[in-house]
């Protein structure tokens, strides 16, 4: 019997099992693509507005400290001065002295501390913190009661190597356990020199905690100053981002961009560069303030529209257990489609062979009774011509009747096969093989 | 003498046949398929009295053949004889031809040549 039906009915569930993965892989990797760019895109948009965010409250930081201070100056000299820059401080006072800004103070024309210096050690109130609670915090910061540096002759000196300074933000200082920088406004003598400032000293790890930690989430960020010194890094992979920047040479530029964007009524510069850390490829956007400092946050690309490839993976493994399921019953279906067929095929087989067999034997006996009925009606006389009728058409008749039954028993015991044997009309005619069947090899 | 075409594609089949009607006195003509019973039909002077067709033929089938000779001859004095009554289609088409029939093997003295005889008489006038 053919294998065709066989070839044909896999091809078939091949066919469609491939047609139904093929646009489901298509779509798959659309999908994934566009789910991808789209998260992309939506990442890249909340992390321009949180740097956008920073960006601006350092701005704002910044220029609030630069009015306070340029206030306090108009003050220097009153018999209120201390009550007066108490009263400034007070405002970057956060409740339970949480502050960012450490301190005031007022600098001499010498760099050194005028006595009316003022730390954060005020409630919101302006009232000194009680002596359980100041104790408490100093657990963490010891340096809360006397925050101020050795010396300040560098704010001295910043104005006065430019006559026409009127306010000034320090590069990031080290002092004993953290980083601070100090925002001053001058007061100048009638001729223009240096008489003494006002300042406010930050704590860069109080303003970040303080201010800009609650919107920034768990990004990968950091803060570094004009000169290359790292203020700040959230993470580890931050740090080795900010030194990977500054090793590229790229600060001054970055910096200089930044003071023309100001110079334009901006806030500060803003952009984008690729870094490749410990081979892998990461995206670093940057603002700057000013050309004070340049605010980083560095983003591993492999990271970028996981989410949406997360929700694609899982949709796709489960496109694929129902296209796995479909093709097993696909499979199980066409399996049992080709059994029933193949019984089909058989009992046809089956059918046309018996009526072969019918065929054959009504012939070799309608010869047989034929010629016996001829003989025993006595139309035959001669007994050479009952001989002859015999031996010619009677017993090969008979033989033949007597080979189609041994086909029959040897095709029981499956020693023999049917195979094709002509077609009559539309029907296909089955016989067992003609090498194989009784009378049909013998001489 | 009454002419009787014999058309049977078994020669053994065909013989005995041509025998018992030849031992009855008929004239007999024989064929073993489709084309030479037309051949023979289109070059006798004249038709036969019967045509004797089996039904599966080498080069087509006795119900064609039948066809033929009534469209080409007017012909219509048929008996089919056939090995194949137990199949459906042979059996609906003999059914529905309404034409004499008989299954193989043949009774000679009993059937066929009571029938064959009436069958012919029946033509005369």
């Amino acid at each position: 019997m053919s294998d065709r039906p066989w070839t044909k009915r896999w091809t078939f569930f091949i066919g469609v099992t491939l047609m139904l993965a093929l646009p489901l892989a298509m779509a798959y990797f659309y999908f994934g693509n566009l789910l991808g760019q789209n998260e992309r895109n939506r990442h890249q948009r909340r992390l321009n507005a949180q740097l956008n965010s920073i960006q601006e409250q350092l701005y704002d930081a910044k220029w609030d400290a630069v009015a306070d201070t340029y206030d306090d100056t108009l003050q220097l000299g009153w018999i209120k001065e201390a009550a007066l820059l108490r009263n400034t401080l007070r405002g970057y006072t956060y409740p339970d002295g949480r502050n960012f800004v450490e301190g005031i103070a007022v600098i001499s024309m010498k760099g050194g501390l005028r006595p009316t210096r003022l730390a954060a050690v005020i409630d919101d109130e302006g009232k000194p913190l009680k002596a359980e609670r100041l104790s408490e915090l100093k657990k963490e910061a010891p340096w809360l009661e006397n925050p101020w540096l050795p010396s300040y002759d560098f704010v001295a000196e910043a104005f006065k190597v430019d006559p026409k300074l009127k306010n000034w933000q320090s590069p990031f200082i080290q002092a004993p356990g953290r980083i601070v920088f100090v925002v001053a406004s001058a007061r100048r003598k009638l001729d223009g020199s240096f008489h003494s400032a006002v300042i406010l000293q930050y704590s860069l790890e109080g303003l970040w905690r303080n201010l800009q930690a609650p919107t920034s989430g768990e990004l990968d960020l950091w803060l570094m100053d004009s000169q290359g010194v790292l203020g700040l890094a959230t993470t580890k992979l931050a740090k080795i981002s900010a030194n990977a920047f500054l090793a590229s040479g790229m600060l001054a530029t970055v910096l200089d961009n930044g003071g023309k964007e100001t110079s334009q009524g901006k806030l500060g510069g803003a952009g984008e560069l690729e870094q490749i850390i410990a081979k892998e490829a990461m995206r670093l956007d940057f603002r700057t303030l000013a050309s004070d400092m340049v605010l980083g946050v560095v983003t591993r690309e492999s990271q970028m529209g996981t989410q949406g490839a997360a929700v694609l993976r899982y949709l796709g493994l489960i496109s694929l257990w129902a296209l796995l399921m479909l093709a097993v019953a696909g499979a199980i279906y066409t399996v049992a489609s080709l059994r029933e067929e193949a019984r089909m095929v058989e009992k046809e087989t089956l059918q046309r062979y018996a009526g072969t067999i019918s065929h054959r034997v009504r012939n070799d006996l309608a010869t047989a009774m034929g010629n016996l009925e001829l003989i025993s009606m006595g139309r035959l006389k001669s007994p050479d011509r009952i001989q002859e009728t015999l031996d010619n058409s009677v017993i090969p008749a008979l033989a033949d009747i007597q080979d189609t039954v041994e086909d029959l028993e040897r095709l029981s015991r499956g020693e023999v096969d049917l195979a094709k044997d002509g077609q009559l009309g539309i029907e296909t005619m089955y016989d067992v093989k003609r090498s194989e069947r009784r009378g049909e090899n013998t001489t | 003498m009454s002419l009787i075409l014999i058309v049977e594609d078994e020669p053994a089949v065909r013989q005995i046949i041509g025998d018992w009607l030849a031992s009855e006195g008929y004239q007999v003509a024989l064929a073993p398929d489709v084309e030479q019973a037309r051949a023979w039909f289109a070059a006798a002077p004249q038709p036969p009295d019967a045509a004797l067709l089996d039904i599966k033929l080498p080069d087509g089938n006795g119900f064609m053949l039948a066809d033929f000779l009534a469209e080409d001859h007017g012909f219509d004095r048929v008996i089919f004889i056939t090995a194949f009554f137990w199949e459906e289609e042979t059996r609906r088409e003999l059914v529905k031809r309404g034409q004499p029939y008989f299954e193989k093997p043949l009774k000679f003295h009993q059937q066929v040549l009571p029938f064959l005889r009436r069958f012919i008489e029946k033509k005369e006038p």
